[in-house]
This record gives C-alpha cells, structure tokens and sequence, in this order.
C-alpha cells in the first residue's frame, strides 16, 4: 500500500499535464462512445421492436370515407357502438384504440416546472410548450389505451400492473389508474397520487405501474415509432360509475373515435380481403363506408431497414473512433513511461518488483477509467435527468481502452535495463 | 561453500556476426564474508561482471552458481525476486529519487515488504543512525553532499539486510575525505560478517579489499 500510494501520486503530481490531456482525451472518447451506444440502444430496441411487434403484421386504420354530416352522426347515435362490437368480435383481425390527450400538472409557485420539460407535450417535436401562467399548468404527453394496445404491442410493465379490467370502469371522484413511461420512474413510485386537470381543475391520478425502458407503439401517418417513456398511459374507458352509484355508458365519444383514425385492425388472416369484409359489416347495418387504410407497408418496412442501417453506422463510427483513442492515449502513455523509465529502474534496483509496478499502473489506469465516464454521466443527467447508458457500460469501454491502449507501454517497463540505467546514471 | 560461483560466462553484445565481446569465458569464485575488488580500466567488463553477479545484467552463456545451487534467471521477476533476496546496490551516482526524502529513499526498498509502520521506521531509523545521517532524514537527495547521499544509498541498499552488496565505484564521485569516510563505513560492514563486491579502478580502494581481482579483456588476469 506504501508503494502504492507513494508511486500513485507521484505519477498523478510528476504528469499532470499529460495526465490531464489523457483524461480529456478518455473523456472526450467516453463522451462519444455514450452518445453512440445511446443512439445504438435506441435504435436496435426500434429495430428488434419492428421485428417483433411490426413488420410481420398488416396494420389498417380506420375512417369514414365521408365527413361527419347530421346523418352520420344519428347513425352512429343508433348503430356506431353495435357495428364496433361487431368489428371487434371478427376473428379475422384484432382491433384496438388509442388516443393521445393531454394532462396538466401545476407550476410550482416558484414558476418553475413540477416536472422536467422533457415530459411535455411537443418537447420530441422540438415544440416546447410554454407555461400557460394563467392556468399555472405544465401540459403533459398522455394516452388512452385499449387493453388490445398491450398485447398487440407486447407492452409489460417494470415494476406494478397492467390495467385490469375493473380499471377500465371509471369511478366518479376516484383518481383515475395511470401507468406511467419508465422516465417517470425516477420521480414517482407506485401508489403515488399525482394531482392536475384532465377534465376537472382538480384531478387526481394513481400510478399503477411503470412501463418498461424502450416500449414503443406506431402511430399510423409517422414512418417512425411512438417512444412510450415520458408518458402517462391512461385506460380508454367503457363506462362510467357516478357518485351516486348510477352508471353512465356513453358509448359515442369512443366510437366516433374508433371511426375517425383511433381505430386500427392488426389483420390476423392473410387470405381476407379487409376491405370488403369491412364493407359487408358496414352494409348489414346501412352504415356509411368505412376505410381501412393499410400503413405497415413500406413506411415501417423503410423506417426498419434504417433504424438497423443506423445500428450498423454507428457500430462502425464506434470502433474508428476507439481505434484512434486507443492510439492516441497509447502514444502518450508510451512517452510518459519512457520518462519515468529512470524511476522505475530505481524500483527494482531498490528490490521492488515488476508485479508491483504494474499494480499500480492499472490502479492508475482504473482510476483514469472511472474519471473518464463523469463527463458522460454529467451529460446525461443534464440532457435525460437519469442514466440512459448504465456507468457499467461506459466502464466496459473505457477500462478496455485504457488496458489496450497501455500494452505498449507496459511492455517498455518489462525491458527495463538495468545495466544501462546505471551506467547512464554513472557518467 | 562458495557464495557465488561462475563458470565460463560470456557476455557480448551485437548481432551474431558482429559481435563485441565484454566477457569471455570467464570464471570466478566469490566465498562468503569476502571483501572482493573488481579492478580493471574503462571497458574492461568490470561493471558487466558486478551486474551479472547482481542480476541486473545477463551472461549469454555459463553458468552461474549461488550457494552451489544453478540459479536461472528466466526473466526481469525471476531477477528482481533475486536481487530483492540477496543483492544490494549501490552506484557512482548514488541513484536515488529525486523527490523522495533521505528517509523515504531508504524505506521505499521495505515498502512492499509486509512490516508495520513501526518496524519500518524502526529499522530505517537505526541504519540511518548507524551511518550518522539520522538528522538528515528529512532533506532530499537535492539538499545532500555527495557523501550524505552515498551513505543513503549504502543505507538503501543494507535495510533488506542482502546477502551481497555490490559497489560500482562508490566513492568514483567523492573528494579524499568523504572517500575515506564511505570506505571505512564498507569495511566496517565487511568485519561484521558480510560479502562486498566493489568495482573500481583506484588502487587504495582496492588495497582495501580481502582480495583483488584484474580483468582484462573481458577476462581474469
């Protein structure tokens, strides 16, 4: 421990200068080996995503070929729940709904967020939603989901539970169930009560559960996926319990939705011609046509191929620029060493051995391993308020790289001459 | 039995065609308690001959012998493990650390020993007191006369109590007084039981040695 301590701080005093640039340099590599692997990580969970949840499947969305008119509207009154019951029990396909809303959580009176801007609505688009001061309230990305959403999108939960089917009955002046994206994790724990307005002034949610790092579902008119992580996962309702016990089933605000683009089919039977059994159902009841636009085609199919063309990408940028770092670091971790050669000839002539010298060296290296990846942490606490890429992860590159990088210099000590050392120190 | 014995060592260096010979086919029998003088002008092999005995440096051929028993240096741990055991060495220049203290230089050959802290200094302390540069524990090597700094190297070299000490020209860098000083602080050593190997080109010193030993050539005269 004595050598240990005495030949650490030498070094880190001694070398200060080039410690600093090699840490720069690590740090610099680290930084973007962590923006690589992020991107990485982002990509191939789309792209395995695609795999399994997308590309295998047709998709078709659901509209009125005409506009709403006061016709329409009286038989969606009559007919529009019977003709969605009929669609939902065809074997041909499965049917679900989403539906992306809105949930505002108060300012606090400092004027600054309860939560994050990355949470609101619009912040992905690059729209930042401004404060609204006069109703003090932060708006908040939500969605009302069917229970088929998460089966058909294999959506589970990290911690807590899925919706059960009595969450899809709402009570009156109950909060309302809520799963929340995993970055929300960091902020709230199941059985949290997270008060705003989502009807009401005063509404109140309770968090159920948490949804798995990375879930995703598609969204028909966006080539790429909708990332569920920041947001709050409300169940689409069936029917309504009142305060005084009555209960409201106003099935036309769900059904008018699943007609008007929040209804979409995963087709089951590749033989059915989708349109035309959408047609016979329509037909039996004197319903005006519904349209079934297909949009797993080429979009998601494209969006697939770049999503593992971005993989591939970034995988290769990765390994150029650890290359280099490594013969970079290696070059100044050489020359450092070929100045201490004295020193550590001094070492052994004193009776300490290589093994110890090289104890120390990977401390020293350890230790530069694990300064190395702050910048990385720092950076992703600033932009993701959490770790998106476990310190484990950036260890295993850095410390690699540092080793590899010092085999050369690690071989210069192992050639130490002695003799030459004396001489040279005796003339 | 012999303390260190070498049969017909070579030591050349160069390519294969080109080579220069240092030692050649040399022989030497080194008895415990001895006081040796290794004399010999400027590029006789003299320092090659004390490295090799130290395994610093090694022969190219021969065969080495410590305590009768064949000793094969396979590589730099299997010599430092060696030198760390038996051998001490102290150099013209002193070699010690610029920016360790007199004290520090001397204990850093017990730092991956496994002593307490007391012992350690305990120890340090005595062979500094013994060679009376106890007060001078502090100063670094910077602050020394060149005798002060050759008795620090003489103390870091003695605190693993080795079973060797080698001197390549030990007062090669002091004035007539100090000379005398250092050499008196050797003897001493030597009447206390131990093996010395000194190299040098001075008569007096060698005067002072149990036995003198000439090479010439990379040979034994």
């Amino acid at each position: 421990m004595r050598f240990l301590r005495h030949e650490l701080s030498r070094s880190l005093v001694t070398h200060w200068k080039s410690n600093l640039m090699l840490l720069l340099e690590m740090a610099l590599c680290v930084l973007v080996v962590f923006v690589l692997l992020y991107n990485v990580s982002v990509a191939a969970a789309n792209a395995n995503w695609y795999k399994t949840t997308v590309s295998d499947v047709n998709r078709y969305q659901l509209y009125l070929a005409e506009e709403p008119s006061e016709s329409t509207d009286q038989i969606l009154r009559s007919e529009g729940e019977a003709i969605l019951q009929t669609i939902k029990k065809n074997s041909s396909w499965r049917f679900y709904q989403w539906l992306r809303t809105g949930f505002g959580v108060p300012i606090n009176e400092d004027g600054s967020y309860q939560l994050p801007a990355i949470f609101e609505s619009g912040y992905e688009d690059g729209i930042h939603i401004e404060a609204n001061d006069e109703l003090g309230l932060q708006a908040l990305k939500c969605a009302y989901f069917t229970p088929e959403v998460f089966d058909v999108y294999e959506l589970t939960v990290s911690e807590g539970n899925l919706f059960s089917q009595a969450d899809y009955t709402y009570h009156q002046g109950q909060p309302y169930p809520v799963i929340l994206g995993s970055e929300y994790q960091e902020f709230f724990d199941v059985g949290d009560i997270i008060d705003g307005t989502l009807y009401l002034e005063h509404d109140q949610l309770v968090v159920i559960g948490f949804l798995h790092s990375g879930s995703f579902i598609a969204s028909p008119g966006v080539s790429t996926l909708v990332p569920l992580d920041r947001y709050i996962i409300f169940p689409y309702f069936d029917e309504t319990v009142l305060a005084d016990g009555t209960i409201q089933h106003d099935p036309l605000g769900k059904t008018v939705g699943a007609f008007l683009w929040e209804g979409t089919l995963v087709v089951t039977d590749p033989t059915i011609d989708v349109q035309k059994e959408m047609n016979r159902i329509t037909n039996t009841y004197g319903f005006p046509a519904i349209q079934c636009a297909q949009y797993t085609g080429s979009s998601i199919k494209s969006a697939e191929i770049i999503s593992q063309r971005n993989v591939a990408l970034l995988s290769a940028l990765a390994l150029v620029i650890i290359s280099l770092s490594i013969l970079s670091i290696g070059m100044l971790l050489n020359r450092r060493t070929r100045i201490d050669l004295q020193t550590y000839g001094m070492y052994l002539i004193s009776g300490i051995l290589p093994g110890r010298i090289y104890l120390v060296k990977a401390a020293e290296l350890l230790i530069f391993a694990a300064l190395s990846i702050l910048p990385s942490v720092w950076l992703s606490y600033l932009q993701f308020q959490r770790l998106v890429v476990p310190p484990w992860q950036l260890l295993c590159i850095s410390v690699p790289i540092l080793f590899v990088s010092a085999l050369p210099a690690q071989k210069l000590i192992s050639r130490v001459n002695l003799d030459q050392i004396i001489r040279r120190k005796s003339q | 039995m012999s303390l260190v014995t070498l049969k017909g060592i070579h030591r050349y260096y160069g390519s294969e065609k080109n080579k220069t010979h240092v030692l050649r086919d040399l022989d030497l029998v080194l008895e415990k308690n001895e006081m040796l003088a290794i004399r010999g002008k400027s590029g006789s092999g003299k320092t090659t001959l004390l490295n090799i005995i130290g395994g610093i440096d090694f022969a190219n051929s021969g065969e080495y012998f410590f305590l009768d028993q064949p000793l094969v240096l396979r590589n730099q741990s299997d010599a430092a493990k060696f030198r760390k055991k038996h051998i001490g060495v102290i150099v013209q220049h002193f070699a010690l650390l610029d920016d360790l203290s007199a004290y520090e230089n001397i204990s850093m050959a017990l730092w991956t020993q496994r002593i307490s802290q007391k012992e350690l200094k305990n120890r340090v302390e005595t062979l500094m007191d013994e060679l009376e540069i106890l007060p001078l524990k502090q100063q670094l090597p910077s602050e020394l006369s060149g005798g002060e700094k050759q008795r620090v190297a003489i103390a870091r070299a003695l605190i693993r109590k080795p079973d060797i000490l080698l001197a390549d020209e030990p007062t090669g860098a002091l004035d007539e007084e100090t000379e005398r000083q250092i050499m008196a602080i050797l003897k001493r050593y030597h009447r206390e039981g131990n093996t010395l190997v000194i190299v040098t080109h001075d008569e007096s010193i060698a005067s002072n040695c149990s036995r003198q030993i000439h090479i010439r050539d990379g040979q034994v005269v």
